[in-house]
Order: C-alpha cells, then structure tokens, then sequence
C-alpha cells in the first residue's frame, strides 16, 4: 500500500532518514559553531 | 542533429574545461603540502562537494541504477546508509579530531599519520603498501565503468573509451595536484547532481508518476516495492554497510579532512557534503523506475545507458554521459593522488616525515615533480590493466573497498578517539583484518556475506585484544597527538 509522496511506507522511512541526517548535521554545525566561536581550533 | 555530434560536442567542451582547470591550479601548487592536501587552504563548498564526487563513482551511478532495476525500491535504503553514515557521521565523527590529529602530527597522508599516531614505521609502510596495491585495483573498476558508459552510449570502443578519459583526467592531475582534484570534482559534483535530476525527472514522467511505478512494480513482484523485498535482510544489510561504513576507512575521503582551512570548514561542510550526498537516492530510485519502463532487460547493468537513449533527447543523453564521467573521473583523480601519495610520502622515503625537509633548496619543487611523475604511473599503471578487466566491476571495487577499510578503518578511528591503542595493536589489526577480508573472498564469501564484514570485525577484535596486551604508548606520542602540553 502507498505510504506519503506515492512512495511504499518502508521506501519513505528511508527518505525520512536522510532528511533526518539534513537535520542532525545543521543541529551539529549549529551546537559547535556556538560553543566554539573564538576557541582554539579556529 | 545526430546523437554523436551532441555527444562529441558537450564532452569535448567537458575536457577543455578540466584541462584548463587542472593548468590554472598547476600554477598554485608550490610544495608538496600544496600537491598532495592543497596546502592546507581548502574552504567548505569545494571540500564538501568534492568529497562527494569522490565518494560517489560512475560505479555508483550504473551499478546503483542496476541494483534499482533488481531490487526495486528497497535499494533506496543504501542511498539512506549513504547520507547517515557515510556523510553525516562520518563528518561529525571523525571530520574534527582527523583534522586537529594531523594538523599535530603534521601527517599529509593515512599512512603518515598512522606511522605517526603509533610512532611505528611498520604501520606506515604495511597501509601505504595496501593502498598503493588495492587503490590501483579501485581505479580499474573506476575506468571499467567509464570506458562501459561511452561503449554503450557513443557507440566508442571499450580501449578507446578508457584511454580518452583517462588521458584527460592524468593530464589535469598530474599538472595541478590535490587543488586540480578538488576544484575540478566540486564542478564534477554539480554537473553529476543535475544528470542524475535530469534522468530521475524524465524517467517518471515518462512512466506516469511515482504511483503509477508502484503500481506496476508491484504487479511484477510485490517484493520490489516491500523492504527487504526480493533482496532479503542479509544482502541489503551488507551491502549498506560496504558503501558507507567503509568510507570511514577510505583514504581518497579522509584526506579531504587534512585539507580543510578552518573549523568553520568542518561545520558548513557537514551540511553540504549531507545535502550533496542525498544525490544517492537518485540512481537507485531511477534504477527502479526504468524497471517499468524497460522490463525485459537482459542485463540490469545497461538498466541506466539504456533508459538515457530512451527517455532523453541527444542532448539530455550527452549532459547525463558528461555527469556519468564526471562521477568517475572525480573518482580516479582523488585516488591517483592517494596512490601519488603513498609512493612519494610513505614509500620511497623511508624515515622521512611529512614535509620535515621543506625548507632545504629546491625539494618544494622536487616534491611536487616526484608526486607529478608518480601520479603519471600510478594511472598509466591503472590504464594498462583496464585495458584487459580481470573481473565484473562491482566485484573488484567491492574487493578493493573491503581490504582497505579492513587495514584501515580501525588503526584511523580509535587513532583519534582511544589513547590506549598501541602499534603493536594497529599492526596486528590491519595485518589480521585484510589476511581475514582476502581469505573470506577467495573462499568466495561462505555464508553469503561479504569480506568487508570479517574483515572489519576481526580487525576490530585484534586492534583491541592485543592494545590492552601490550604496554601502553609512551605518554609524549599521546600528549603530542592529543595536542596535551
């Protein structure tokens, strides 16, 4: 059975994933950018 | 206008504008440091995106839209593994501490900073011996799969095919070094990502919509539109991992950490190297849909040159055969340089350190001859066994990936996380892991799973087993290596 966007359900888990990562690697440029403005590796 | 002249047209253009590009970085390659990780100066959307064209090979690109074509839509599943670990974690995980590690060391290549990080020059050698060896293999694949794409697009001999692209991609190495492969592999990553919109875009559209394709999949087998489908957990799950944890031991993509300029490189590059590399859904999404369209394909390897010729026009065929060589020679250029590298750095100068005899008259310019005539050999070399391809394509690139990352991955992950790791354990773990990866695939895989896998694992277990074994590395290496003064 179609899941969301016309993909199957397991097909559109595997897109969730990748736009998951989008997410984590913003979130993670985000979380060091901030805690490491001005540090030594600069 | 015929299809040979479109062809001709937008590759000859292709070739002018990598040659020219490969000139003007030539001009910019001083010293070694310059020829072999661009002197250190490389910003976020060059590194990024080069690393993607680096990762993603015209293998990828046929070999992924044929595993579409058999598998159907679980494949996606790899591109996902792609994206997670094979950009996003391996840039948070290993991208900082690779950088800031040899930046201390002062390490240009894997094998220097292995040697290095265990202060032991067997490690060194044992690496760059492994990656001079099984890079050159990768390559072949590399130029199977180019010289493959122009014989069943242009109608070009399969010789003749191999030694034009090859010619071209030497001749801008070997002029501009490690800042020719980037900057001509970022330009190869835009021109890649747009033929593989290009023919994902037409291929539905001509099928009817993604609905449509589920639908008809479905009627072949439902197994194509299920996830393990037809494929089953075993090979799906193997596979994902080869393509993506193996990165983590891959040297044409780890150096690309050395080159960075600054932090902020690291964190804007995390980012587009995960939004470049979700190009991978793409050849196994379209692989999928031209099951559809063409469901009595012998071969699922001609899936994709088969469905440009049917479902784009001579032009759309020849932007799509430019981003199909884009993504190979982005490829054999970033391992020409490896393999440039490891004759030069680790190889022919025994006990010699990365850079330490820069400032003596006239080595800068001796460094970067030794890395030009080298990377000419090291493709010459790779030309002249494509030329006679010892086996499929996927099976040699999937053979060379596994015994690298089995030497590896481990000695280069816990090098920058684990202090207590020590040479004795590093040898023994890349001697054990590729003894173990070479044995299982001339055993010819038992089990059905494939070498990467024990190879991986066994180096794992040794590289710890025999660190807590043995003595402890002496605390100056740790304190040099973790920057502890």
């Amino acid at each position: 059975m179609a899941g969301p966007l016309g993909f199957p359900w397991s097909t559109f888990a595997a897109l969730v994933v990748v736009v998951a990562s989008v997410v984590l690697a913003v979130v993670y440029a985000l979380v060091t950018g901030r805690g490491r403005r001005g540090g030594d590796d600069e | 206008m015929s299809s040979g002249v479109a062809y001709a047209t937008v590759l000859a253009l292709y070739a002018a504008v990598l040659i020219v590009a490969g000139v003007w970085t030539g001009r910019r390659t001083r010293s070694a440091s310059d020829f072999y990780i661009g002197g250190r100066q490389v910003g976020p959307w060059v590194t990024a995106f080069s690393f993607v064209a680096a990762y993603f090979s015209s293998v990828v690109i046929v070999g992924g839209g044929a595993f579409g074509y058999r598998f159907g839509m679980s494949t996606v599943w790899i591109a996902a593994s792609n994206v997670f670990i094979g950009c996003t974690l391996a840039w948070i995980v290993l991208g900082r501490r690779l950088w800031q590690f040899s930046r201390r060391l002062d390490a240009m290549t894997i094998p220097g900073f292995i040697g290095k990080r265990y202060g032991s020059r067997e490690a060194q050698l044992f690496s760059a011996v492994i990656i001079f060896l099984f890079m050159i293999v990768y390559n072949v694949s590399v130029l199977q799969g180019m010289g493959r794409i122009l014989e069943g697009l242009m109608g070009m001999p399969y010789a003749q095919g191999i030694l034009v692209s090859g010619a071209v991609i030497l001749i801008y190495v070997a002029f501009g070094g490690y800042l020719a492969v980037v900057w001509t592999s970022f330009l190869q990553a835009w021109v890649m990502l747009f033929a593989l919109i290009l023919l994902a875009v037409a291929a539905l559209s001509a099928a009817g919509g993604i609905h449509a394709v589920n639908a008809r999949l479905a009627a072949v087998d439902p197994g194509l539109v299920s996830t393990p489908g037809v494929w089953g957990w075993q090979g799906l799950v193997s596979y994902c991992l080869i393509v993506s944890l193996g990165v983590w031991g891959m040297p044409q993509l780890l150096v690309r950490f050395y080159s960075m300029e600054n932090a902020r490189v690291l964190r804007l590059g995390t980012v587009l190297a995960t939004l470049g590399g979700a190009m991978a859904v793409l050849p196994y999404l379209t692989g999928a849909v031209s099951r559809t369209l063409l469901p009595a394909l012998e071969n699922p390897d001609l899936a994709i040159p088969t469905l440009t010729k049917t479902v784009l026009n001579p032009w759309g065929g020849a932007v799509f055969l430019a981003g199909v060589l884009a993504a190979g020679m982005s490829t054999f250029a970033s391992v020409l340089i490896i393999v440039s590298a490891a004759i030069v750095r680790d190889l022919r100068r025994p006990g010699a350190s990365d850079g330490t005899d820069a400032t003596a008259p006239g080595a800068a310019a001796r460094d970067v001859r030794a890395g030009r005539l080298a990377s000419l050999a090291a493709g010459l070399v790779s030309l002249a066994v494509a030329l006679r391809p010892p086996a499929l394509i996927l099976v040699v690139t999937a053979f060379s990936w596994a015994v690298i990352a089995s030497a590896c991955l481990w000695p280069t992950v816990l090098g920058v996380y684990w202090k207590r790791g020590t040479r004795e354990g590093a040898v023994c773990s890349m001697v054990a892991g590729t003894a173990t990866a070479l044995g299982w695939m001339l055993a010819k895989s038992p089990l059905g799973i494939h070498g990467f896998i024990p190879g991986v694992a066994v180096a794992l277990v040794v590289f710890v087993i025999v660190s807590l074994a043995t003595k402890p590395p002496a605390r100056e290496l740790v304190a040099r290596a973790w920057g502890e003064s």
